[in-house]
């Protein structure tokens, strides 16, 4: 079976501007969130949310140049940080994945101007930006990738969504080569969308805490580089890891609350351990979707016992979303590229402010850094809509020997 | 390994029930089970909680409910049906009037007002009326947007993630959506359409009818320019024909091509070149310019173009290509026996 291989990655993230300092900042355990400084929160409930600092500001163009912004930085990252040479030799085989909760952000920026100025001039006649896929095509164009093409919009799952179709492509000879991830933007209108559904938090984001109030939003980019293996080892290329497996399901209950017993989650858990052909017990890490809100947190954790049953306690868990908040459907990219680097460097973020345990979420919720050898780890995204998405990554490692014994989860170039 | 497509259900603007409550299969009162769950229980809230169940969402299920009975079949599991839907303008009316509502009085939005704004409520709404707990995804590609779904969908079988999925799409138009598509440089004098497609995709026939339909093989592209449009057209005709076993390009006797996409005459006298001699090359057209549904309709009258035209030759192929301003879907699809 063909491996799918991590061979690139590239962030815009509320940590800054880099996929070192998305890191870095993970692994502080830092809280990222601040008052919202994009548009005037006098009228809204909730003022907390992550921003993308410097570079681009409220005031520097419409949402959909920050849009671009993001991913043409992230992109030309995770380009560079795989050393994929450009032009590839058969443009077909470059697809472009992404995913994103608001992909025709560009309609914002429409009512926006005409209520600002009351004609109906958007700035722009192209007809290519018009569509909610745009942003997706622009960097096909960039690159020069002529593959499948599109933008997934499950809501929460979208960049999950995006990254295991991208891999599935790949695994299916469809193509050779794939730019996956998400973006997605801190608008006031979603901002409001998840106020009003008291969701949100001026606090902490606590998830999986016995005191959790909710979240705040976060925005950015993350885009992968993904490879069929032996075309990224014919170019000696060097990787993070491999995409082992994914998982969808849908929990066809509640178009906004998610299934209070986790059974469409555990379908989708399970999907993706079958897909990836392992065991339960097989699995090192979970990066949770753990949204800090008192149903998801529950529901996450019965679907998490559903499947690994007694081994459920022995698996670490750790949540992203209280460090660099909900960035919508760009949040799946994010929390594939830190699941991606916690097995490159075997080290897994803390989930920050978790203080006081649930005996609703009694897992092994991990709330300093810690050191641990994994093979596996799953990553999970639920979604509005009952949209489930799981993937299962796999890390990659050779046995080295040294002055100081065998290492484990070094980056290695193929030969 | 065949997709079988097992039925066919279609919204055209004619057939809207606008200003109707509409409600998913069953009785002409109550919805199904499933989606009351996830309504308010108190009888009195019943109907005004239904109207919740905005015009993108009753679209969505009314295609799918058509499809269905159009298969056939009843109380099977739905544990492992899927639901897979492309859309290019997604929940128009909703998203302008969450927005005007935010720009009003952020704090009172209605609840209801946003969820219904996301681009995949249609899946969900869809999943919920029809109790399907296997994959679900929502796609935009522009005008490619359902043929991407299908394409999709395809694959899922293939690979065994479902048994059966419902794969289409929806467009829903609204005023507010038609100003932004005329001042994004589209023609004013464009008709737009709107509606509702889903085929119900099977991995292998359950012999309630036979299938309409079957497709072989998907390839998709994008391009960039008129020589990656005609690149890409040759690659997927290449590819579409490598990839399935046993099935030559001399097999291919129809080609289908969508209408929408602008096309030079000189990019498709040399798109024509590309295909054997004596091969009949047909377009169909539908009322109005249905954007990303065009796909999936062509695919739904491809297969009916292959049932009745070609009835007294089982084994003719046609290759479909949907070509949009960026991208190429293509399949090859014949008849199912």
């Amino acid at each position: 079976m063909r491996l799918v291989a991590v061979t690139g990655i590239g962030v815009v993230s509320p940590m800054g501007w880099g996929k070192d300092v998305f890191w870095n900042g993970l692994i502080k355990g830092r809280d990222f969130g601040g008052q919202v400084t994009y548009f005037d929160t006098t009228r809204h409930r909730y003022q907390k949310a992550a921003e993308v600092p410097g570079k681009v500001g409220a005031n520097d163009g419409p949402h959909y140049s920050r849009m671009r912004r993001f991913t043409e930085f992230a992109a030309r990252e995770a380009i560079e940080d795989s050393q994929l040479e450009l032009p590839i030799s058969c443009p077909q085989a470059g697809a472009v994945i992404l995913g994103s909760l608001l992909p025709n952000v560009q309609i914002i920026d429409f009512l926006r101007n005409k209520r600002n100025s009351g004609n109906n001039n958007r700035g722009n006649s192209s007809l290519g930006l018009t569509v909610a896929s745009s942003f997706a095509h622009e960097l096909a164009r960039e690159f020069g990738f002529c593959g499948p093409c599109m933008i997934i919009c499950t809501a929460c799952a979208s960049s999950t969504n995006a990254i295991g179709h991208a891999a599935s492509l790949i695994r299916q000879g469809r193509c050779e080569i794939a730019l996956c991830g998400g973006a997605d933007l801190l608008t006031e209108a979603i901002h409001a969308g998840f106020g009003v559904l008291h969701t949100l938090t001026n606090g902490p984001c606590r998830p999986f805490d016995h005191t959790r109030e909710g979240f705040f939003l976060g925005e950015g980019a993350a885009i992968l580089v993904l490879e069929e293996m032996e075309y990224a080892k014919s170019r000696g290329a060097s990787i993070y890891g491999f995409i082992a497996g994914y998982g969808l399901s849908n929990d066809a209950y509640h178009l906004s609350a998610p299934h209070p017993e986790g059974e469409g989650a555990a379908k989708a858990i399970s999907a993706a351990l079958v897909d990836a052909g392992i065991r339960a017990d097989d699995v090192g890490y979970i990066n949770a979707h753990g949204t800090g809100t008192t149903l998801n947190d529950a529901a996450e954790t019965k679907a998490i016992k559903k499947v690994f049953g007694e081994h459920a306690r022995l698996i670490p868990v750790s949540s992203n979303k209280s460090a660099f908040g909900h960035a919508q459907g760009a949040t799946g990219a994010f929390e594939a590229v830190a699941t991606i680097l916690s097995l490159y460097h075997s080290h897994i973020p803390p989930t920050v402010n978790f203080e006081h345990p649930d005996p609703a979420c009694d897992l092994d919720i991990v709330s300093r850094p810690r050191n641990a050898r994994l093979g596996f780890a799953l990553s999970n995204s639920f979604a509005f809509g009952g949209a489930n998405a799981v993937l299962v990554f796999k890390a990659v490692f050779r046995r080295e020997t040294s002055d100081d014994g065998i290492r484990f989860g070094n980056r290695r170039r193929l030969t | 390994m065949m997709v079988f497509v097992s039925g066919t259900g279609v919204v055209l603007p004619e057939n809207v029930p606008d200003n109707n409550l509409l409600l998913p299969f069953g009785s002409p009162r109550r919805p199904h089970d499933t989606l009351l769950n996830s309504l308010p229980l108190e009888e009195k809230t019943l109907m005004r909680a239904l109207r919740r169940v905005s015009r993108y969402m009753r679209l969505a299920i009314q295609s799918a409910d058509a499809a269905r009975g159009d298969k056939g079949g009843n109380g099977e599991s739905c544990d492992d049906l899927g639901v897979l839907l492309g859309t290019t303008l997604g929940p128009s009316r909703e998203i302008l009037l969450f927005e005007e509502s935010v720009y009003k009085q952020p704090q009172f939005v209605n609840p209801f007002t946003f969820a219904t704004a996301t681009f995949n409520v249609c899946a969900g709404a869809l999943a919920i009326a029809m109790g399907a707990r296997g994959a679900c995804s929502v796609l935009t590609a522009e005008l490619c947007s359902t043929a991407y779904a299908v394409a999709y969908a395809t694959e899922l079988l293939k690979l065994g993630s479902s048994r059966a999925i419902l794969a289409g799409g929806v467009e829903e138009l609204s005023a507010g959506m038609k100003e932004y598509l005329d001042a994004g440089g589209y023609d004013s004098t464009e008709v737009w359409s709107e509606g509702a497609i889903t085929l119900f995709l099977e991995a292998k026939g359950n012999g309630l009818r036979e299938p309409c339909g079957a497709i072989l093989e998907t390839a998709s592209v994008s391009y960039h320019t008129p020589k990656d449009l005609l690149q890409g057209i040759k690659y997927c005709w290449s590819a579409l024909h490598s990839r399935t076993p046993g099935v030559n390009n001399v097999d291919t006797k129809i080609i289908v091509f969508n209408g929408n996409a602008p096309i030079s005459p000189e990019v498709a006298d040399e798109v024509v070149n590309v295909f054997p001699e004596n091969v009949l090359i047909i377009s169909f057209m539908w009322p109005g310019d249905p954007i990303g549904l065009v796909g999936a309709f062509d695919i739904a009258a491809s297969f009916y173009e292959l049932s009745t035209t070609f009835r007294h030759e089982p084994a003719t192929r046609l290759v479909y290509f949907c070509v949009g301003f960026h991208t190429i879907v293509s399949f090859l699809l014949c008849h199912p026996s």
